[in-house]
């Protein structure tokens, strides 16, 4: 319970520090321009508005939301590193694993915060066009807060012993490559290299995150079931543990000069 | 009791496998007594801040071993006793102080009401009553010193460790936080503290270590320590010369300034008080007799500053 309390008050600090983060100010306001561009956008399409307002707003979400967990993520810990504001925390009775967990679920509050936010933005353009609430686009939506928390402890596992501009050009381009496994593993499985096969189909097996892309489904009203949200969560969960418990290996041993 | 013991602690830093190791840490012990404020010395570079950051498990020893309160570092329950303030330490400045303290108090797992009471208390005790709701980014460097030293006494711990306390303080701050330390030594609570600066040392501490390049050159109670050194007297005498000459050659007096005066030195040759204070009265008396007029007698003791130097050597010596 006491250890619950640790974490809470270090998620809680993490939060409070990225809310007052200008960075993240630009970029949300950034995101809420390309929201209101995808109407004009709309204009030109034939008989697709909505569609294609649905369709850039998430695709918006998901691009806002991976820049500020890549950023988020690569920072909030180095800054406490930078600062040297860890050696106060270290030295109170809070392991190191608390911090690195705290660290995270700041995070976490931090996304799910910024996506509601952009949400509740995209819904009130496409209730302007259709005037009414499209409930269909939350799973997709759901997901890619999901996906979001993936990349937030990826950059957390790279920030625990990397630089933050190391740490950022390696969690972003996990991030590809996790967006093009698919397609990674289909070029591979034609190709005459056995390493090259073995190492591509065996990408897009152990990391795809395609499979947190519902937005063609719900857009176009494509039949959603209920194991399209719930195997990619629960793969995201086993995911996120794997990456934050090599964290904490990395993470308990560093140390802070 | 011993609240602290370090036994041959080293640390070394290697930055890459291709670069050379760099012992930054050669095998210090010492210990540290319950009630009392143990100043930790030396110059820039010395290892004290390395030192202080095994003792709160910021970085590892390479070798050696650490206890507080008797246990092992590590263990949950002595982080609980100890506070501890960084070196130019940086805060969150987008916090209020009372938030700032209710996070640090939150993490010792003091509870909100317990806080309510106690953040006024201890802002009245580093001199910062009123400033509850005042965001850290408008606080200057002696008031972020004096918020620091809150949060390392919000839990009322047995041990405070304080890293140059007095860096980047004037001096109404340095007696604040001089004061302070008595206060806490005054409550039974345990001070330890590092500093380059001597004077702070030689008025309120009870021992003090010196170290250089890693290396623990002395350990122990300040008194002690100070006056195990060589102590002289100036003899100032006006007289004729070569009266004065034949009088220094017989009392083994070294001429270290002439003029009008002049001015004479007798060193103690590891006599003891008594010893030295007849040699001092045997040499007077013959001055007396060869016709000198006494103009002063100055007893010159080292003080910390003078050991220090000995110890620690000319800067070019440590570069």
């Amino acid at each position: 319970m006491k250890s619950l309390f640790r974490i809470w008050m270090i998620a809680k600090n993490s939060f409070l520090e990225a809310r007052h983060n200008k960075v993240l100010h630009i970029a949300g306001g950034f995101a809420a321009i390309l929201i209101i561009f995808s109407l004009f956008l709309g204009q030109v399409s034939l008989h697709q508005n909505v569609k294609v307002v649905k369709d850039i707003g998430m695709a918006t979400i998901s691009l806002f939301g991976v820049f500020v967990a890549i950023f988020l993520g690569v920072n909030s810990l180095y800054r406490e590193l930078q600062y040297r504001t860890i050696y106060s925390i270290v030295s109170k009775p809070i392991s190191r694993s608390e911090i690195l967990m705290g660290k995270f679920a700041g995070m976490l509050m931090i996304l799910s915060v910024v996506v509601f936010l952009m949400t509740c933005y995209l819904y009130l353009v496409t209730f302007f066009i259709e005037h009414r609430v499209d409930w269909a686009l939350l799973p997709a939506i759901g997901l890619i807060l999901v996906e979001l928390w993936i990349v937030a402890s990826i950059g957390i596992f790279f920030s625990s012993f990397s630089t933050p501009f190391l740490s950022g050009f390696f969690t972003a381009g996990l991030f590809l490559v996790g967006r093009v496994s698919s397609e990674l593993g289909a070029f591979g499985e034609r190709s005459d290299d056995f390493f090259f096969r073995l190492l591509a189909t065996g990408v897009q097996k152990v990391f795809d995150l395609q499979a947190f892309n519902l937005r063609s489904e719900v857009v176009h009203d494509i039949p959603v079931y209920t194991q399209d949200f719930w195997l990619p969560v629960a793969y995201a969960a086993f995911l996120i543990l794997i990456v934050l418990f090599s964290s904490f290996q990395l993470f308990k041993k560093r140390d802070f000069k | 009791m011993k609240v602290l013991e370090v036994q041959a602690l080293s640390k070394i830093y290697r930055q890459h496998f291709w670069t050379k190791a760099r012992k930054v840490l050669d095998a210090v012990s010492f210990s540290v007594h319950q009630g009392e404020i143990f100043g930790f010395l030396g110059p820039n570079g010395a290892g004290k801040s390395t030192t202080i950051k095994i003792l709160l498990e910021i970085i590892f020893p390479s070798s050696g071993e650490a206890r507080l309160f008797g246990q092992p570092i590590h263990a949950a329950e002595t982080k609980q006793r100890i506070g501890f303030l960084a070196e130019n330490p940086y805060f969150y400045d987008f916090l209020t102080a009372q938030g700032f303290l209710e996070f640090h108090g939150g993490l010792y797992g003091l509870s909100q009401s317990f806080l309510r009471s106690r953040i006024p208390e201890v802002l009245e005790l580093v001199g910062m009553k009123g400033t509850e709701n005042i965001r850290l980014r408008f606080f200057s460097k002696g008031m972020l010193q004096r918020i620091g030293l809150a949060q390392a006494i919000i839990h009322d711990p047995d041990l405070v460790i304080l890293d140059e306390p007095m860096t980047g303080l004037d001096p109404v701050g340095r007696k604040e936080v001089r004061d302070l330390m008595i206060e806490l030594k005054s409550r039974g609570k345990t001070v330890f503290f590092s500093t380059h600066i001597l004077s702070d040392v030689e008025s309120i501490c009870d021992r003090v270590a010196i170290l250089n390049l890693g290396k623990l050159l002395s350990c122990g109670n300040l008194n002690e320590l100070v006056s195990v050194d060589s102590k002289y007297v100036d003899l100032v005498l006006a007289g004729t010369e070569g009266d004065l000459t034949k009088w220094a050659e017989s009392h083994q007096a070294e001429l270290i300034h002439k003029d009008e005066y002049c001015c004479y030195r007798l060193w103690n040759r590891q006599e003891n008080s008594g010893q030295f204070e007849a040699r001092i009265n045997s040499a007077l008396r013959a001055a007396l007799s060869a016709g000198a007029r006494v103009h002063s007698l100055n007893h010159k003791k080292d003080n910390l500053e003078d050991v220090f130097m000995k110890q620690v050597g000319q800067l070019e010596s440590r570069v």
